[in-house]
């Protein structure tokens, strides 16, 4: 049996099922990887410039097909995007992201192929800078041990670089 | 299609090179990029991919510290040729100040330049048409004290025709025909600067495109006629000509009061001490959207300038008056009276100007903040890029 979630609180699950049929509008998203379904406000899935193209195109049908994507990579984007669209406060905004992305470096990366795949910006930069905020002030041994990344720069080539680094203005 | 294997670690390098540029794109610092650079060939290509801009700490136009106390690190063909070998996306490659790299050096630029919008360089005329063969994408040059001559400058301007800026500030060499080729060629020609080019006399601005808002020539010895075609294009909104050579008599610059130039905000008439109230009427007149008007040393401005100014330069935010041996109470009254805009009265030094008559300024125009410390440059940001 499929399953099928609501994103929202299940207290109010009976009075969003009355809303279905109101004004809003809904788009169920299918991940195609492992079949998994989510029905959202089209206004939070039109946060994926992927989707809102197609909303706008006149491309999407009821159930929309989502390849490359985890069921579970799913959720947590819609998480974001629900969020992201309530809220306007900068600052609650902040906060909210910083404990979203408190993830494994797996799951952030899953996060940011999905979220480039998709075409979700501002999840996109947040990601990329939480990646990029690992990388920061480490030489590159360190960048190679946290991520374990095998070297395949000769010593001749790194030498080469470095003196030619040298030879350039810091900007 | 590349998956992320669920049975092993996800690594950074399952990434897409997309990815990987977006992150390399949030390393600000230098060491941070150079790091990332020296993790593994992959990274060290998207570092080089990355790069946009080259200097080298010989270049003048940034000085900084690091680059004054460091020993020259002579800049060479092979230098530049390895540089332009690793960074294959340049945009931007400052090259003034080089003075180990002969012409010859430059040649590699048309295999590499063709990417290239913004070139700083420090060459003769047979370098400057290497370069014009090459990159043909150039959008802002600068031939900052070259020894370049029209020859040059014609077949830059034959060949890169989306050329916007041009630097030419102290190139004695270059004549009027340099300029034609430039106004004539290139469609888009935005911003000039020819400081000190004492063979141009500005009829090389002949058919000038409207994209012409900036020219910065002061220092030059211009002609009437040169005015007339420097203001022809109908779009000039800066204008500076401060320092001007006797040869334009007074009342030359009538001419830029006449309807061309309806666009101008920003005037720079610094040290022009012939220009005469003639001139002054007509401006006032005929450029309803002047905003800066530098008028110090203009010895020969008299009381009906000054009238003039106060009664048709509604926009004025900002005048320069210092040193103005002609600007008397009365010419003071008329600006207090008048220029419901002003903002800003740059004044010093007035040999006519009497004390009361500046209180009366500042009580009666609270309004208008006096300043006494010289201001030599008008030139707004937007202007010029480099």
């Amino acid at each position: 049996m499929k399953k099928l979630k609501f994103i929202g609180n299940p207290l109010l699950q009976s009075r969003e099922k009355i809303n279905m049929s109101s004004d809003k509008k809904w788009l169920t998203l299918k991940t195609t990887e492992d079949n998994e379904e989510f029905v959202v406000e089209e206004s939070v899935a039109i946060m994926s410039n992927v989707i809102k193209n197609m909303v706008e195109d006149g491309c999407a049908s009821s159930v929309i097909p989502v390849p490359r994507v985890k069921g579970n990579a799913m959720g947590k984007i819609i998480e974001f995007c629900k969020k992201h669209t309530e809220e306007s406060d900068e600052k609650v905004l902040k906060e909210f992201d910083a404990e979203f992305l408190n993830l494994g470096p797996d799951a952030l990366y899953d996060l940011m192929v999905s979220a480039n795949f998709l075409e979700i910006k501002v999840l996109l930069d947040s990601v990329t800078t939480k990646v990029a905020d690992m990388i920061k002030g480490k030489s590159s041994e360190e960048i190679r041990n946290i991520l374990k990344i095998e070297n395949d720069l000769s010593a001749e080539e790194i030498e080469e670089s470095r003196r030619e680094n040298c030879w350039t203005r810091q900007e | 299609m590349d998956t992320i294997a669920r049975d092993t670690t996800t690594s950074i390098l399952h990434l897409p090179d997309d990815c990987l540029y977006f992150i390399f794109q949030r390393l600000e610092s230098v060491f941070d990029r150079k790091s990332f650079g020296l993790t593994c060939h992959r990274w060290l290509f998207i570092e080089n991919t990355s790069r946009r801009s080259l200097q080298f700490p010989c270049s003048f136009r940034h000085l900084h510290r690091t680059s004054l106390s460091r020993t020259s690190s002579t800049v060479g063909s092979f230098q530049l040729y390895t540089m332009l070998d690793r960074f294959q996306h340049l945009e931007l490659l400052c090259l003034s100040g080089c003075v180990h790299l002969p012409d010859s050096g430059l040649s590699q630029l048309q295999y590499y330049g063709s990417k290239l919008q913004t070139l700083y360089l420090d060459c003769s005329d047979d370098g400057l048409s290497v370069v014009a063969s090459g990159c043909r994408s150039l959008k802002c040059i600068s031939l900052y004290r070259c020894n370049v001559s029209s020859i040059g400058i014609e077949a830059l301007a034959k060949s890169c025709r989306a050329l916007e800026e041009v630097n030419l500030s102290y190139c004695p060499l270059i004549t009027d025909t340099g300029i034609r080729a430039l106004s004539q060629n290139c469609h888009q020609l935005r911003a000039v600067r020819i400081s000190s080019c004492r063979n141009i006399t500005g009829v090389g601005f002949h058919g000038c495109p409207r994209t012409f808002v900036y020219l910065e020539a002061d220092s030059c010895k211009l002609e009437t006629e040169g005015i007339t075609e420097i203001v022809s294009g109908g779009g000039l909104e800066y204008l500076n000509i401060s320092n001007l050579n006797w040869a334009v008599p007074g009342n030359g610059l009538t001419i830029v009061g006449a309807g061309f130039a309806k666009r101008l905000k920003l005037l720079d008439f610094r040290l022009c001490r012939t220009v005469t109230d003639e001139s002054i009427i007509a401006i006032s007149r005929g450029c309803p959207l002047l905003q800066e008007w530098n008028l110090a040393l203009c010895h020969e401005v008299k009381r009906p300038g000054w009238e003039s100014i106060g009664l048709s330069c509604h926009k004025l935010e900002r005048l320069h008056v210092k040193r103005c041996r002609c600007l008397c109470d009365r010419g003071l009254q008329a600006l207090r009276e008048g220029c419901r805009n002003l903002l800003i009265l740059y004044v010093t030094r007035c040999r006519q100007l009497s004390d009361p008559a500046i209180m009366i300024f500042k009580c009666l125009r609270g309004d208008v903040k006096i300043i006494e410390e010289e201001v030599m440059c008008i030139a707004p940001e937007w202007a010029f890029s480099g």
